[in-house]
């Protein structure tokens, strides 16, 4: 256990000043939040960094050099941070008790994800063992990545979780496979935290309101497969898209680059993480319209989504869909649907109270919806059709593929889709629908 | 006059299209719906599970369909020393018919060594991981003439080669 609180204790002294130099946020929740994705990624990247070095790996090593990344961090953001967002009034004591179901969901994760050890095929077999080889090894191992791992482990899959485990294994002396659910906890309260800042500051003095909305989103915030990537992922992505949102509504170029670091980081996590990029970009552009400045805030994403595709293009480590020829698949695909439309009606996400109440809050906040919410609809909108390329173009049969993954999928963007409408279902309830806030003069960050 | 904002304007729309009381009703109702519909009571209940019950059953069920396999795994582990090179023998035909199940489970818990597959994706046999190899384990298989065994257990069975 203690390697998994040494990571998350890290990850937050890392991630707080950064997030407080990269998003201006000045809420403690929500510093706590981005502190936990923005440090967890850091120290990933350190992970693969002292990989390169001999002897990188020791548990002497790798806690010093998160400790000197905490100590740069803070002196950076005491030096360099930017005026910080307006304070939020405090939660009145009883709108507090309201958030008692949230903290109980993520307490009840908790002990979930730390009842046993992680028991996903995908971690057996490639998120665990990648971390587990990697650790043993006290390196990253390049060698079985581009030779044995070829034919079963997923080479190409992005390794900042396995990077991640291996800290965890590197401090705590020996393998842990238990412990480390309680990462995905962590993760889920940090974009929750992050979730709940916006939704008061959407609306200061709501009372009641925006903790009941609080609540409706932890559940969804949460992921059920330990050990794989898609808890990470959602995290990350949930993350980047409330910091793209803001940054569009703020024009603001430095809020845009923190959430496109998140989404670089998310592309370093999962190979969705690719195509999310690209939709964060298609959705600023939706949003904000084509504002150079603005769109050079997307370059931190592209940077590090680029930094993972040079090890992969220099090993060969090739995606399974782009075996064969993908492009083929695609065009039969859309030429003849029926597969795919007969294996998402089949493996549906279920919860139809859930989607019932998404279809009837974006029925009845349509207008603000579309107005104020379209970065997240198109972000969202454009990942899923990915998602649909993707299963066109799949080597393997439809039916299978979206058995074992649309669920997962879907579960990327559920959150910020369902964000995107209790936000506004939020300012209906408060104000009527009124406008969330003044909008902000073009700053010159 | 002066000319109604664009959210003037909305709301006016709004207000025409639905009455605010009606719409503030149905947001309710969707904001309940959104949070009951999205809750996990499986969460909420593992305040009163059984965690020892529960962790034992999670912690076999990567290998139900191989009853026996952990102990063989762990008697390897027992067999053999970091670094070494296995090479794992099962009964099953085909990769994905067993094969796949126990080479990554293997691979996985084997910490510290390296367990090749004699059966690829396609089926393929890899006769040359045999050379490659420093341990032949078989579960479930009689050993291969010609090598000799320095473990025999009741699934399985640990030859070192020679090199």
């Amino acid at each position: 256990m203690s390697g998994t609180l040494v990571l998350i204790a890290l990850a937050l002294a890392i991630g707080a000043p950064l997030a407080r130099l990269a998003t201006r946020e000045s809420n403690g929740g929500a510093l706590l939040g981005f502190g936990l994705l923005f440090g967890s990624g850091a120290i990933g990247v350190l992970m693969f960094a002292l990989s390169l070095i001999p002897g990188g790996w020791s548990r002497t090593a790798i806690v010093t050099a998160a400790l000197v990344l905490a100590a740069l961090a803070w002196a950076a953001a005491i030096r360099l941070a930017p005026a910080p967002l307006p304070p939020l009034p405090p939660l009145p004591p009883h709108a507090r008790l309201l958030l008692a179901p949230a903290l109980l969901i993520l307490a009840g994760h908790a002990l979930y994800a730390t009842v046993a050890p992680a028991i996903e095929v995908d971690f057996l077999e490639n998120w665990g063992l990648k971390g587990r080889i990697f650790w043993s090894h006290g390196a990253i191992d390049w060698e079985w990545l581009a030779g044995e791992a070829m034919w079963q482990n997923h080479p190409d899959y992005p390794i900042l979780l396995p990077l991640l485990f291996a800290f965890v294994a590197t401090v705590e002396g020996s393998w842990e496979d238990r412990a480390i659910g309680l990462l995905y906890t962590a993760w889920a309260a940090g974009v929750l935290l992050v979730a709940a800042a916006e939704l008061r500051r959407s609306a200061p003095r709501s009372g009641v309101v925006v903790p009941v909305a609080v609540v409706s989103l932890a559940s969804l915030a949460v992921t059920p497969w330990i050990g794989i990537a898609d808890g990470l992922f959602l995290a990350l992505a949930g993350g980047a898209a409330l910091l793209l949102r803001r940054g569009t509504a703020n024009l603001d170029a430095r809020e845009i680059a923190a959430g496109s670091a998140l989404l670089g980081l998310a592309a370093w996590t999962k190979n969705e993480g690719m195509t999310l990029v690209v939709a964060g970009a298609i959705a600023v552009i939706a949003t904000a319209g084509w504002r150079p400045r603005l769109l050079a805030g997307l370059l931190p994403g592209i940077v590090l989504a680029g930094a993972w595709g040079v090890p992969r293009a220099l090993l060969g480590l090739e995606s399974d869909l782009a075996a064969g020829d993908p492009l083929g698949r695609v065009l039969e695909g859309i030429r003849s649907p029926g597969p795919l439309l007969a294996a998402l009606g089949t493996w549906t996400t279920g919860r139809p109270l859930l989607w019932g109440g998404l279809l009837l809050g974006a029925l009845v906040g349509a207008r603000e919806l579309l107005r104020r919410e379209r970065l997240l609809l198109v972000l969202c909108g454009t990942q899923l059709a990915f998602y649909l390329l993707a299963y066109l173009a799949t080597p393997h049969e439809i039916d299978w593929q979206v058995r074992w993954s649309w669920e997962r999928l879907v579960s990327h963007v559920r959150f910020p889709l369902a964000f995107a409408v209790v936000v506004v279902l939020t300012a209906i309830l408060v104000r009527g629908g009124g406008p969330e806030r003044e909008p902000a003069p073009e700053r010159e960050s | 006059m002066t000319e109604p904002s664009p959210d003037d304007r909305s709301r006016t729309a709004s207000q025409r299209g639905m009455p605010h009381r009606a719409r503030r009703l149905l947001a309710s109702a969707a904001l309940l719906m959104i949070t009951f519909g999205g809750l996990e009571l499986f969460y909420l209940r593992m305040f009163f599970a059984d965690r020892t019950e529960l962790r034992e059953r999670l912690a076999g069920l990567p290998y139900r369909k191989l009853p026996g396999y952990p102990e063989f795994l762990a008697a390897v582990m027992e067999q053999t020393r970091e670094g070494d090179v296995i090479v794992l023998l099962t009964p099953h035909a085909g990769f994905e018919e067993g094969y796949r199940y126990a080479h990554s489970r293997a691979a996985y818990v084997l910490e510290g060594r390296r367990v090749l597959a004699v059966l690829g994706p396609d089926d393929r046999r890899d006769p040359g991981a045999f050379d490659r190899a420093d341990v032949v384990v078989g579960w479930r298989v009689k050993p291969p003439p010609g090598i000799a065994v320095t473990w025999d257990g009741a699934d399985g069975f640990v030859a070192r080669r020679e090199r």
